[in-house]
Formats: C-alpha cells, sequence, structure tokens
C-alpha cells in the first residue's frame, strides 16, 4: 500500500472559492488510505499542496506553498493563466512537480474521450464543445480541449455572448479540425459538459454534468456499425485528480497533467485578450463582439 | 357525409414520397388525384402506386382536374411561381414545403395573391406545429432574457431516413448537374443551408430573438452544412449543422437566459414519423419541467392545421403575416451569413 500523504488546501478566500471547499474535503475524504488533511504543512514538507487557484494572484499563492517543501503542487481550477505565470511558477518549483487540475482536465468522461480521440486524431475534422458552469474561462475551456485530446493550435477567435461566450479556432492533428466552443456560465444553469468530434470514422461525443459530483455521464463512440458506450466511474474531476497526484508523489506515474504542458493553452488563451478570463463582463455599449 | 378533399403533389421526390405520403395515409378525408414531376419517370412511379395519372408539369397538372389542395415538394426556386398559378387556379389550400418563397418580393407576390383569394396556406416547416415543440413553447415564452440560443443539427444522409420512411422511387442517375457557374461558392451554399435547413429552428428562435443586428461569423462546414454566430435584439444566437457524417441524429435546441431560465430540447429529423420534440424547460423560478414524446409529429398537426381551415373555417395556427415575417427572418440571416463570409457583416438598415 502506498504511504498516506498529507494534503494542505489554501487559497479559499482569495480564490472566492469558499463554497467549494466541502466538495474538496469530501473528495479528499474519499481517499482515506492516501491522504490525511491536515491545516498547515508538516514541518519536513513532503506533503501536496492543494491551491485553490480562482483569485487573480495564484502565482504568488503557488509560490508561498512551495516554501513549505511540498513533495507536489496542484492548482485547482485557475481562471486564467499566461506563459510568464506558468514559466515563473516551474522556476520556483524546480524539481517539484506543478499539476494543473482544470475543471474538467481530469473528468473521467474527459479522460475516456482522449482514449476514443487518440486512435482518429488525424481523421478528426469538425469538433463542437459545449461547456456550461465550471469555470467559464478560455484558458479552463481550452486546457479541457487540450485534456481530451483536441488541443486547439491557432489564435481563438472570440465573440462575447450575454452568458458567455463562443470560440472559433482549429485543432492540430495531421487533419486540422475546426473547433466551435461554446462557455456558458450562470449561476442558475445546469452545469454540462458535451464535446463531440466529427470526422471520416464516424462522430465521438461525451457529456458529463457537474463537475463537482460524481456522476457517470456517456462517451461513445458512433459509426456505421452502430455505437458504443465507454464505461465512466462515479468520480469527481478533483477525485481523479487526488488520485492521480498520489501516484505521482509515489513516484509510479509521471502526470499528463503538468501545469507547463499547458503553456501553449495559456498563450493562445493569452492571444485573445483578458475577456476570455472574464466572460462576464461586457463592452460598454453592449456590443458583443470581440475579433 | 364529410367531403373528401383531392390532393395534388407537386414534385415527386423524397418529401412527397417519404413525409407526405405516410402522412396522407393516416388521414381521413383526403385523397390524392394527381402526381406531378418533370421526371416522368419518378411521377409515373409514384402516381402508379395511387392510380392516379402523372403530369410532366403545372398546366397539365390543373387540366387533368384542380385539385383541392395542393402540396408543393418541388425545389425551394419553385415555390413561389406554383403558388402563384395555383391560386390562381382556384385551389383551396396549400401545403407548401419549406422555405416558403427565396426572396421578399417573392414574399411580397404570394401574399397579396393568398389575401385576395383566401386561399388556406400552411407551410411544411414540422417542427413548428411539432406537439413537443408547441408545449415546450409555452415554457419557453415564460423565460427571461436575455438570451443565448444553440441550435445544433448533426445528421446521417437524408437517405437513410427516407428509406426507412417508405419504398423510395429515386430518379434515373443523371450525368454531372450542377449550375452553369461551377459548384456553389461558401457563401452561396451557407445561404442554402440557412433556406434549406437552419430554417426549421427559425421561427422558433424568432419568439426569443425577434430581428438581427448582424453575424458574427458564418462559414460553411464540409461536408455541408454552416457554423455561424449571430447577435440580435435579445441575445445571441449559434447555428450549427453538419450532414452527413455521424449515424445518430442529434437536432437539439438550447436555450440560456436570466437566473435559472434554460431549456433543452431535441427534435426528430425529417422524414422521421415516430413522436414529436422532448426535452425539458427550467423556469425563472427553478422549477424544472418535463416535456415527453407525443405520439404524433408535427407533419400530422400541418396537415390536421389546414384540413381544419378548410373543413371547420378554423383559423390557421400561423396565420399568413406571422409565415411571411419567418421565412422573412430567414432571408435576412442568410442574406447576412452570405455577406459575412464576404467580408461585410453589419445590417445595412
Ligand atoms: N419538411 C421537411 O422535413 C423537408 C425535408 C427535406 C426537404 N424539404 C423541402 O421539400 C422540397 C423538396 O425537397 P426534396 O428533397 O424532395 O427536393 P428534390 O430536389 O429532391 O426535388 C423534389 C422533386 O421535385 C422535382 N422537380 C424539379 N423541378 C420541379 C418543378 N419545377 N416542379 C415540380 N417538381 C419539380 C424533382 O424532379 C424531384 O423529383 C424543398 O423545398 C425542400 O426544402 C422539406
Amino acid at each position: 500500500m502506498s504511504p498516506r500523504i498529507d494534503i494542505v488546501v489554501s487559497g479559499w478566500a482569495e480564490a472566492g472559492r469558499a463554497w467549494q471547499a466541502p466538495a474538496v474535503r469530501a473528495a479528499i475524504g474519499t481517499l482515506p488510505q492516501l491522504y490525511r488533511e491536515v491545516a498547515a504543512p508538516p514541518a519536513g514538507g513532503g506533503h501536496v499542496a492543494w491551491v485553490m487557484a480562482g483569485g487573480d494572484t495564484w502565482p504568488d499563492a503557488v509560490a508561498a506553498a512551495l516554501q513549505a517543501g511540498p513533495a507536489a503542487v496542484v492548482v485547482d481550477q485557475p481562471t486564467w493563466a499566461t506563459p510568464d505565470a506558468i514559466g515563473q511558477v516551474e522556476r520556483a518549483a524546480g524539481t517539484v512537480p506543478v499539476i494543473l487540475a482544470g475543471s474538467r482536465t481530469h473528468a473521467p468522461q474527459v479522460r475516456d474521450l482522449a482514449a476514443l480521440v487518440e486512435p482518429v486524431k488525424d481523421q478528426i475534422e469538425w469538433v463542437d464543445a459545449l461547456l456550461v458552469g465550471g469555470e467559464a474561462s478560455l484558458f479552463d475551456a481550452l486546457a479541457t480541449l487540450q485534456a481530451a485530446g483536441l488541443a486547439v493550435v491557432t489564435p481563438p477567435r472570440l465573440t462575447a455572448s450575454p452568458h458567455g461566450f463562443v470560440v472559433e479556432a482549429t485543432a492540430g492533428g495531421a487533419a486540422r479540425a475546426g473547433v466551435h466552443l461554446t462557455v456558458l456560465q450562470g449561476a442558475g444553469y445546469t452545469p454540462q459538459a458535451v464535446i463531440k468530434a466529427f470526422g471520416s470514422f464516424g462522430s465521438l461525443a461525451a457529456t458529463a454534468g457537474d463537475p463537482l459530483v460524481a456522476y457517470p455521464g456517456e462517451v461513445i463512440r458512433i459509426d456505421q456499425s452502430g455505437y458504443r458506450a465507454e464505461p465512466t466511474d462515479y468520480q469527481t474531476p478533483r477525485r481523479v485528480a487526488l488520485r492521480e497526484v498520489h501516484a505521482a508523489v509515489a513516484g509510479s506515474l509521471v502526470s499528463p497533467h503538468r501545469l507547463n504542458s499547458y503553456v501553449p493553452v495559456a498563450a493562445l488563451a493569452g492571444s485573445a485578450g483578458r475577456l476570455g478570463t472574464e466572460p462576464a463582463r461586457q463592452s460598454s455599449d453592449g456590443r458583443s463582439s470581440i475579433q | 357525409m364529410v367531403k373528401t378533399f383531392t390532393v395534388g403533389l407537386i414534385g415527386a421526390g423524397p418529401v412527397t414520397q417519404a413525409i407526405h405520403l405516410p402522412t396522407l395515409a393516416r388521414l381521413d378525408g383526403v385523397r390524392v388525384a394527381g402526381v406531378m414531376d418533370p421526371d416522368m419517370a419518378v411521377a409515373q412511379a409514384v402516381a402508379a402506386t395511387l392510380d392516379v395519372p402523372a403530369a410532366a408539369n403545372l398546366d397539365q397538372l390543373l387540366q387533368q382536374g384542380v385539385p383541392d389542395i395542393a402540396v408543393i415538394g418541388s425545389p425551394n426556386a419553385f415555390h413561389a411561381t406554383q403558388i402563384l398559378t395555383l391560386v390562381q387556379a382556384g385551389v383551396r389550400g396549400i401545403l407548401a414545403e419549406k422555405p416558403l418563397v427565396m426572396t421578399p418580393d417573392e414574399a411580397q407576390a404570394i401574399t397579396a395573391a393568398i389575401e385576395q383569394q383566401g386561399t388556406a396556406l400552411v407551410v411544411g416547416a414540422m417542427h413548428t406545429y411539432d406537439p413537443g415543440w408547441l408545449e415546450a413553447q409555452e415554457l419557453v415564452r415564460q423565460l427571461e432574457g436575455p438570451f443565448h440560443v444553440r441550435s445544433t443539427i448533426y445528421l446521417p444522409a437524408n437517405a437513410r431516413f427516407e428509406d426507412r420512411a417508405t419504398n423510395m422511387v429515386r430518379p434515373a442517375p443523371a450525368g454531372p448537374t450542377g449550375s452553369a457557374g461551377g459548384p456553389p461558392n461558401p457563401a452561396q451554399l451557407v445561404h442554402g443551408a440557412v433556406m434549406g435547413l437552419a430554417i426549421h429552428a427559425l421561427p422558433l428562435i424568432r419568439g426569443l430573438i425577434p430581428a438581427w443586428e448582424r453575424v458574427e461569423h458564418a462559414a460553411a462546414l464540409a461536408p455541408w452544412g454552416y457554423n455561424m454566430t449571430a447577435t440580435g435584439r435579445g441575445g445571441t444566437v449559434e447555428l450549427l449543422a453538419r450532414m452527413p457524417g455521424t449515424w445518430r441524429p442529434d437536432w437539439q435546441l438550447g436555450i440560456w437566459g436570466a437566473g435559472t431560465s434554460q431549456a433543452a430540447l431535441n427534435f426528430p429529423p425529417s422524414y422521421v414519423h415516430n413522436g414529436s420534440a422532448w426535452g425539458q424547460v427550467t423556469l425563472p423560478d427553478g422549477a424544472t419541467k418535463a416535456i415527453a414524446p407525443h405520439l404524433t409529429n408535427g407533419y400530422v398537426a400541418e396537415w390536421q392545421d389546414l384540413l381544419a381551415q378548410l373543413t371547420e373555417g378554423a383559423a390557421p395556427r400561423y396565420p399568413l403575416v406571422h409565415v411571411i415575417d419567418d421565412v422573412l427572418y430567414a432571408i435576412e440571416l442568410a442574406g447576412l451569413a452570405a455577406a459575412a463570409i464576404a467580408g461585410e457583416s453589419e445590417v445595412a438598415r
């Protein structure tokens, strides 16, 4: 049995995410053999620092967390990131792994979709994604697509809408795929993620509900012979991330979600301006087009 | 004794064979009296199964006897002139497939003629008659804006549905066709796709976004389809369609408004005679109402509406001015989308 690791969660207040505290605590509490939540870092370090990164100053919060000598740092749902900020964090971290836990990067449905995307990634022609709830930021949404194996590779073109924004972009692969992404946020909305990918093989579709709730969703490949559903877990993205970080600290896994692997996404999100990180803000004349 | 209305079928292609004939087979009080199609082989094959005469053009069909009801299932470009001819010939009712017309001038011309003759008109926009949508619409009217509307249509090739709806008679394979000017450019493709496919969703959207301001983005999607984002009075609309390329039909309308206002509706594809739209609507007070599938579909409801107008003098569900406004709304969007692709996206007012 791998050792139980202390975990320190910080940044509630700065991130404005106090309301998510029970969900994070519950996720940690479902893995009692892997983690022990402690209020302060142990004297000798070696713990996991879980930084709630909702605010503007998350790189400072990560730098502060690194002072205590953690074995790994998790950046939980940053609403923005730039290559510079990531570089600054990585330099401060040295050999300590810094892992991104976006609102859906670790969702089991996204992971299963990535497994279906991999063998057909060069055949995908069109991607249609709808993300409602979670973090309505461009960086978070692009991170979700990257985690699904559908990383955007061209500067996104944004159109603001009263409740979010719409993105046109292109995803990588031998055949470039058009990407249409809709990100909506409203406290009253039912959170959901629907990602569809189409190509000569047929289509793939993943649906997931509220990332705070462990509901299995549906991940399917549809082709001429019918459709097959992939089993997905009753796991929240945070619970998956917790397992993965534990394995990384125990040395049995190199996380595919190292923060620095998201530098290209941070660069693209930055190229679209701050709007991607602040979807609720409209221009003063109420017009909603952003080039 | 209940009167039986005679029906003339104008255009004997997939829509006539796979949509209207199976629907007519369910209904009392209607009898097909003639089938017209310039492809006489198709006209004759369809007419033979019904034991009625075939005609190669509209004059010939009308000479065989003016039907009580005409169904216009011809290509879009012919709808307006055929409506004018049929109205002048004195048919009592017309079921014209969508799009009703293609230009504002055509809209004006048919309005004058229909108003003068008092002809009953139903547009074959089945989702506007879909009993599931009509139930949802009552709730959608209570939602609070501004709105974000998302219409997505991902479908297999039409033939897959046609062949499941009937024993299709198809024209003999022809040589290379197409317009003399070569294949359509992306602006023409999107214009055609808005008038041909998005037009099903647009009357539903018009209730939320009553007027367009501009098209923010428009592009043609291969193999066939469109990707558009438009803003209008009341919010933002995304319209996405791509076909063929999937084997599971996926036709949805998503609506998000202020607070908890939201709706997620699913629609049956064209040619499918298997119940109505379904989904759910969440009202401003947070209550979520399920829209269960109804057993009938919009195709049946279109015919019932037309027959009620003819037999009982019932008011149409959608008066002429309403369907004209619907088609003008679509024509404007199609024009804006085509212009956006050509680089000018502002509404010229
Ligand atoms: N409501 C729906 O679900 C739905 C679905 C598909 C198409 N439609 C509409 O139905 C109409 C017909 O669609 P389709 O796919 O059958 O079209 P189509 O292009 O296959 O043509 C239908 C038939 O019309 C014939 N035709 C050509 N010129 C004609 C003319 N001048 N007069 C009469 N017939 C003529 C063709 O020979 C063909 O047999 C279109 O307006 C289309 O927009 C409606």
